[in-house]
């Protein structure tokens, strides 16, 4: 344990990449939101009218926000983190597993950050005018299960989806990081392809899980990154 | 298979040793010490002031000697029992090399471990050494104390007819000519007539560094390799 300590401390040493800015662009997308709205505001009148609060329903700025950064860290915390975790004699897989154990805390502080966020909106009746950044139809609208579990799902897969790409890099160089991004993106346009054929099953599966479905397929493709890129770091080399 | 316990015990930071980019230069020394149960935060507080490295400066932004001083600072500071040190000094200026040289002896002397330096540096690290190993292709060509590797070969220069009289029987690994003279590497001890013969033919005669020596070696190695009759510089 000791061992991936040191590659979780090493992951942590820069709180704000890790921990902090996460945060902040979660608060950052929920005042361009909420600016948004104020500026809509302007000319329909305060509070918003209700077709506008229907709109800001279909706010996809939570989902759309956190990926991009995470994404990067992931790239990072395997690449960079990577050459110095080796230099200073530390294993793969230890490097691997403690920061694994990151990717845990940085998705765990974005599901956490989501809820606060969501209670403060809610305590301020959507930021007293209307506006909504959390309180949205694809986090349940205020279901604190679904908001956490969505956040904490989109971002442990954007990290290690970034883990893995940046492994791969490691591992096989510029071309067969693209040759793999091409084969993922034409895995995931076969899995789409599979369910529109099957459109009864997938409709079955719709009918009884929800959004439930969306959640585990996310879930099902964080575990292939993270098994994807635990295989090829073992590969990995300075 | 990696095995931790023996690979804690290594501190091997390369030459173009890459850092995480959002990592500043405290960032980096702030987490080293995870890694090494032998870490000396005086020495790293020491040495950091001494190549007076900025500590905010983010390593991306890092000179090419800032990112040596960083790299020798971690090395020293780890006291790892096997400490690899590869071409530490580049982008170093001379009163840098000059502290990472007392600093290395100075650790060694308090804590001694196994170094192994790369360099090309080799007279100005000579005096770090005792031992000469030689690698040509992964074969050892030479194994032998610096002052016997020292001793090993001497420089002759003259007209090339009396250098060539003087070097006749002898194992010479490189000839360079200029115009008229001749210097040639010989490889092996000054005989005791050696001076004298030198003093009438009218030759210059010196011990090679032993920069010169490895330098000769390795182009001697060479001109076997590519079965060239005449050396490089012989040809130039």
């Amino acid at each position: 344990m000791t061992y991936i300590r040191r590659s979780l401390r090493l992951y942590l040493a820069n709180r704000s990449w890790a921990l902090y800015t996460p945060l902040y662009i979660l608060g950052i997308m929920t005042m361009f939101s909420v600016i948004i709205a104020g500026i809509i505001g302007i000319s329909v009148g305060y509070p918003l009218p209700d077709d506008i609060v229907q709109n800001m329903r279909y706010n996809g700025g939570a989902l759309y926000a956190p990926p991009g950064f995470l994404f990067s860290v992931g790239v990072l915390a395997m690449n960079r983190n990577f050459s110095m975790a080796l230099a200073f004699g530390s294993t793969r897989r230890d490097l691997w597993l403690g920061t694994s154990i990151g990717f845990l805390i940085t998705s765990t502080l974005v599901g956490l950050g989501s809820l606060v966020f969501l209670a403060l909106e809610r305590a301020t009746d959507h930021w007293f005018i209307g506006a909504r950044a959390f309180d949205v139809q694809f986090l349940a609208e205020g279901d604190l299960v679904r908001t956490f579990t969505t956040m904490f799902l989109l971002a442990i897969l954007s990290l290690y989806a970034g883990a893995f790409f940046g492994t791969v890099f490691r591992a096989f160089g510029t071309v067969w990081t693209a040759v793999s991004a091409i084969l993922v993106t034409l895995a995931l346009l076969g899995v789409i392809a599979l369910a529109v054929w099957q459109s009864s099953l997938t409709s079955e599966l719709w009918d009884s899980l929800g959004a439930w479905l969306l959640l585990n397929i996310a879930a099902v493709l964080a575990l292939l990154a993270a098994a994807g890129s635990y295989a090829v770091n073992r590969r990995a080399v300075v | 298979m990696e095995n931790a316990e023996i690979l804690q015990r290594m501190c091997f930071v390369r030459e173009d040793q890459r850092y995480n980019d959002a990592f500043s230069v405290r960032d980096i020394l702030a987490v080293a010490p995870a890694f090494y149960p032998t870490w000396s935060s005086e020495v790293a507080d020491r040495l950091t002031e001494r190549f007076r490295l900025p500590m905010r400066t983010r390593s991306k932004k890092l000179s090419r000697g800032q990112r040596s001083a960083l790299a020798i600072t971690i090395a020293l500071a780890s006291r790892a029992a096997y400490t690899f040190l590869d071409e530490p000094y580049l982008g170093l200026d001379a009163s840098s090399r000059a502290i990472f040289y007392e600093e290395l002896v100075g650790e060694y002397a308090v804590h001694p471990r196994t170094v192994i330096l790369s360099t090309h540096l080799i007279d100005e690290a000579a005096a770090l050494m005792e031992e000469v190993l030689i690698l040509d292709e992964g074969r050892i060509v030479l194994q032998t104390g610096v002052e016997e590797a020292s001793r090993g070969s001497f420089i002759v220069r003259g007209r090339e007819a009396e250098v060539r009289t003087l070097v006749a029987d002898r194992d010479i690994l490189t000839e360079r000519r200029l115009g008229g003279l001749l210097s040639v590497t010989v490889r092996g001890e000054l005989r005791e007539d050696d001076h004298e013969l030198a003093e009438e033919l009218r030759l210059s005669l010196e011990s090679a560094s032993l920069q010169d020596f490895v330098a000769a070696l390795g182009i001697h190695s060479l001109d076997r390799a590519t079965d060239r009759p005449e050396t490089l510089e012989k040809a130039s």
